[in-house]
């Protein structure tokens, strides 16, 4: 059963067409993959699922609800989450206050519930707690924009380029993350633009190019296709 | 067809004229002559606003110290207004050139809050220095228009001497906006640093902008002086350079024609609405307001004015590219 | 120092909190939309004619009086806000929430608004200074040691203090101020973070609303008159001590605004008092030029 499909997605940012009818299915549970160089339009497409842009064309649907042009408030609703390109952190603002919005529906109790929860995940957030967010290093940035994205206990998560700008070990630590992310039932959806990295994870990948799905296939496949090596793999 | 410039030519200074003549209404050549005027201001601010973007509420301030200099020159030296026309002018526009220099850097919304304190200082200073301006009793008994003996003061000529003066204002305009000029100063508009990499001064354009607006304002500010035969400092607040303001943006901002048709509107629908003279602030708002949100162009769009005037020059329609044909 | 100077201080202090409180309403719109809200000012009118209203026409008790300029200026803040702020917000995206565009369009829409308000007001009410019921006023005389103050001015200082650190505990301490510094902090992160903007923008408005028209109220309470036209210089002082303040923090805003207020009340020692109108400009001009990242910001963001 697919938690999320999208169908023909369409979408037009300042007269140039950046989306020209994707379709992808995010089964749940399941870590999909999308990959492709600078600018074919992943962040576009996680912004559209989110509500940030609005579609063309095309439906949205998680779990049978068609979620396409809604706001972005009531997507998150719906249970997406989303860790954005570049983090978009509260900076001067606590890693609890972080938190703290990106959960403001959920009562005290659960509230708390799910810091608790949050902190086992990324342990170092809890030494944080009370550090401005503009404060931490690029790694515990990228944990906090996870666990702000995972409060509202969504069904699917959306991480764009979860590795950018992080040194390997973190990086490592990051998809270490990511798995566990997934152990609790949660699907996720993965852009990312090292390619090797996102197949290692992902059991189902998808290749954008200008706009387009270009290629696409089980993880473990395509990372034997030799498009897909040529073109994005490079020396290997 | 003719020419676009012969048309406006023989409708301002023949048909007008004529039918004022016909009407034989003095109150209707008061406000003929008021639209004239309000056209160099909104005009004068259509450079400044529309074309090079800065959002300016100081409208008052150049426009009352063209009216306060021509009133005090006249009535304590008793200069001639065409004495006066120079001198407000240059003067302002050196006065402009320096304000220029210091405001233009402010960015959009900080620029207009420090021309909202230059007009509101202008109006305390008018108000409060009485030794000079009088004061809120204001400046009476202001002479008309007068060459030598040659009298001007009737309907007519002043009239004429407004409507020559608006011309000549509308014509700087014309050529400053249509012009290799008018696209520098758009570019500066759009995106200083492209305009720098493209060999431009930006800020150097802009300031020389503020200048040569607040030197065709003074110009309206003599020629209210002179005609309104008095000024005092209500004629000088805030609320008008609103007027001003609200006359470009419904005529379209960045648009010569656009200013003009708004700054006619402006004066004729409240003069309109006689009998409800006090609701004239109360409509400028309203204007403005459903202007902004319903017309965001204005009547006549920047954009759809200058490719009418690039084809209207390319067909030989006025100006330069005309007379080479 | 003699009694006199510091009686100066005292009453530019006084002055000075109000239109810090009447600031941190612009600073407030500011943070969240990098827009300027001109229609500010006839908030600040509105509370006062609130005011006057509340005493003189339905003779209210003081404390009635309250909430009535309370709803007023909330009301006013939403109405401003879906009139003149939310038709320009059509796109989600940080880039077209704080475009030029968008933000010129909102400072005429809201200019537009203020001058209707005005007017409407200055018809209403035939543009006169109308006078507070005598038992409302706040003008007992009251001595602090060689300082003698009124009772109007010991109020503005002290209510203003009071809601600078109400407002100060709602942004900390509640879900409204969470939401309304994560969405100054970051528009994007705010909206991925279940946020919803126009509800925010909403509070915000309503909150900048009624500090701006309780201001209004004590003023109007204290000096016992008000007019149609009273907003006009206050906003112009507020929006002043937002650019000297550092246009987004709200202590600097306080500080500056106090700072004007004591500035022209030392002044009027020098010159006549209707020159002192114009220390606030001389300060913005100066500010603008010499200083454009506010006084009270020393480096960093």
């Amino acid at each position: 059963m697919n938690l999320l499909t999208v169908e023909g997605l369409s979408v037009r940012l300042g007269g140039r067409r950046v989306l020209d009818g994707v379709s992808l299915r995010v089964p749940a549970g399941g870590l999909v993959t999308i990959l492709g160089r600078n600018g074919v339009g992943k962040t576009t497409m996680l912004r559209t699922m989110s509500g940030l842009y609005r579609p063309d064309g095309g439906t949205i649907v998680l779990g049978g609800t068609a979620i396409g042009g809604w706001p972005a408030h009531r997507v998150v609703a719906a249970g997406i989450g989303h860790a954005p390109e570049g983090r978009q952190l509260f900076g001067d603002m606590s890693v609890l206050e972080n938190l703290r919005a990106g959960a403001l529906a959920l009562p005290e109790a659960a509230f708390a519930e799910r810091v608790a929860e949050m902190e086992k995940l990324f342990p170092i957030l809890s030494e944080r707690r009370a550090q401005s967010a503009g404060s931490l290093s690029g790694g515990e940035q990228q944990m906090l924009s996870i666990a702000r994205a995972l409060m509202p206990r969504p069904r699917l998560l959306l991480l764009d380029e979860p590795s950018l700008g992080l040194a390997p070990k973190v990086v490592a630590r990051i998809f270490a993350l990511i798995g566990s992310v997934r152990e609790r039932g949660v699907a996720v959806l993965l852009v990312e633009q090292n390619a090797r990295l996102g197949l290692q994870v992902a059991d189902y990948a998808y290749v954008l190019d200008q706009g387009r799905v270009a290629i696409e296939g089980a993880a473990r496949e395509l990372a034997r296709d030799e498009r897909v090596v040529s073109a994005y793999l490079g020396e290997a | 067809m003719p020419r676009p410039a012969v048309v406006l030519l023989a409708l301002l200074l023949v048909v007008v004229p004529a039918l004022l003549w016909l009407a034989g209404n003095p109150y209707a050549a008061r406000l003929a002559q008021l639209v004239l005027l309000t056209v160099i201001l909104a005009v004068a601010l259509n450079l400044l606003t529309g074309t090079a973007g800065m959002l300016a509420l100081d409208t008052v301030v150049y426009f009352g110290f063209g009216a306060y200099a021509a009133a005090l020159l006249s009535l304590n030296y008793g200069t001639s207004f065409l004495v006066e026309l120079v001198l407000a002018g240059a003067a302002a526009a050196l006065a402009g050139w320096c304000v220029g220099v210091a405001l233009v850097r402010l960015a959009s919304i900080f620029f207009a809050v420090a021309t909202m304190g230059l007009a509101i200082s202008f109006h305390a200073t008018v108000l409060n220095w009485g030794e000079l301006t009088r004061g809120p009793m204001g400046v009476r008994g202001i002479p008309g228009f007068r060459i030598g003996e040659w009298n001007l003061e009737g309907w007519a000529g002043t009239y004429y001497v407004t409507a020559l003066v608006c011309l000549a204002c509308v014509w700087v305009a014309h050529r400053l906006t249509h012009s290799f000029y008018g696209n520098a100063v758009r570019a500066a508009r759009e995106d200083e640093e492209v305009a720098r990499a493209l060999g431009l001064a930006p800020r150097r354009l802009k300031a020389q902008v503020y200048a040569v607006h607040a030197a065709m304002m003074a110009v309206a500010g003599v020629l209210y002086a002179h005609s309104n035969r008095f000024i005092g400092p209500d004629n000088f607040v805030l609320l008008e350079s609103a007027l001003v303001l609200t006359a470009v943006v419904v005529g379209g901002l960045g648009s010569v024609a656009g200013a003009a048709l708004g700054a006619a509107i402006l004066v004729l629908v409240p003069e309109a609405l006689r009998g409800v003279g006090h609701l004239r602030g109360l409509a400028f708002g309203a204007i403005l307001f459903a202007s902004i949100l319903l017309l965001p162009r204005g009547l006549l769009s920047e954009v759809r004015t200058l490719a009418w005037m690039r084809r209207a020059l390319a067909a030989g329609g006025w100006g330069r590219a005309g007379r080479r044909r | 120092m003699d009694a006199f100077i510091l009686n100066q201080l005292a009453i530019g202090a006084s002055v000075g909190m109000t239109y810090a409180v009447v600031a941190i309403g612009f600073t407030l719109i500011y943070r969240v939309l990098t827009a300027v809200n001109f229609a500010h000012g006839e908030v600040y009118t509105l509370g006062a004619f609130a005011t006057l209203i509340g005493a003189a026409t339905f003779k209210l008790p003081l404390w009635a009086v309250v909430p009535l300029v309370v709803a007023t200026g909330a009301l006013a803040g939403w109405g401003i806000e879906r009139a003149a702020f939310r038709p320009f917000r059509r796109y989600a995206d940080e880039a077209s929430l704080k475009s030029r565009a968008v933000r010129e369009a909102t400072l005429l829409s809201s200019l537009a608004l203020g001058i209707v308000a005005r007017e409407a007001l200055d018809i209403a009410f035939k543009g006169e200074w109308l006078a507070i019921p005598q038992d409302y006023l706040l003008n007992q005389p009251v001595r602090l040691g060689p300082v003698g103050v009124s009772s109007g001015e010991l109020v503005i200082g002290g209510a203003s203090l009071a809601l600078l650190a109400a407002l100060q505990w709602m942004l900390m301490r509640t879900r409204t101020g969470v939401a309304i510094r994560a969405v100054a902090a970051n528009l994007v992160g705010a909206q991925l973070s279940g946020i919803d903007i126009n509800r925010v923008v909403v509070a915000v408005f309503a909150v900048g609303s009624v500090l701006g028209a309780l201001a209004g109220m004590v003023v109007s309470l204290a000096y016992g008159s008000v007019q149609s036209y009273m907003g006009l210089t206050v906003v112009i002082k507020a929006f002043v001590a937002m650019v000297i303040g550092g246009l987004t923090s709200l202590p600097g805003a306080v500080a500056a605004g106090v700072l004007i207020g004591v500035a022209e009340s030392v002044a009027g020692i020098f010159v006549p008092s209707a020159w002192t109108e114009m220390v606030a400009y001389v300060l913005l001009i100066f500010t603008l030029l010499f200083m454009p990242r506010g006084l009270f910001r020393w480096g960093g963001a």
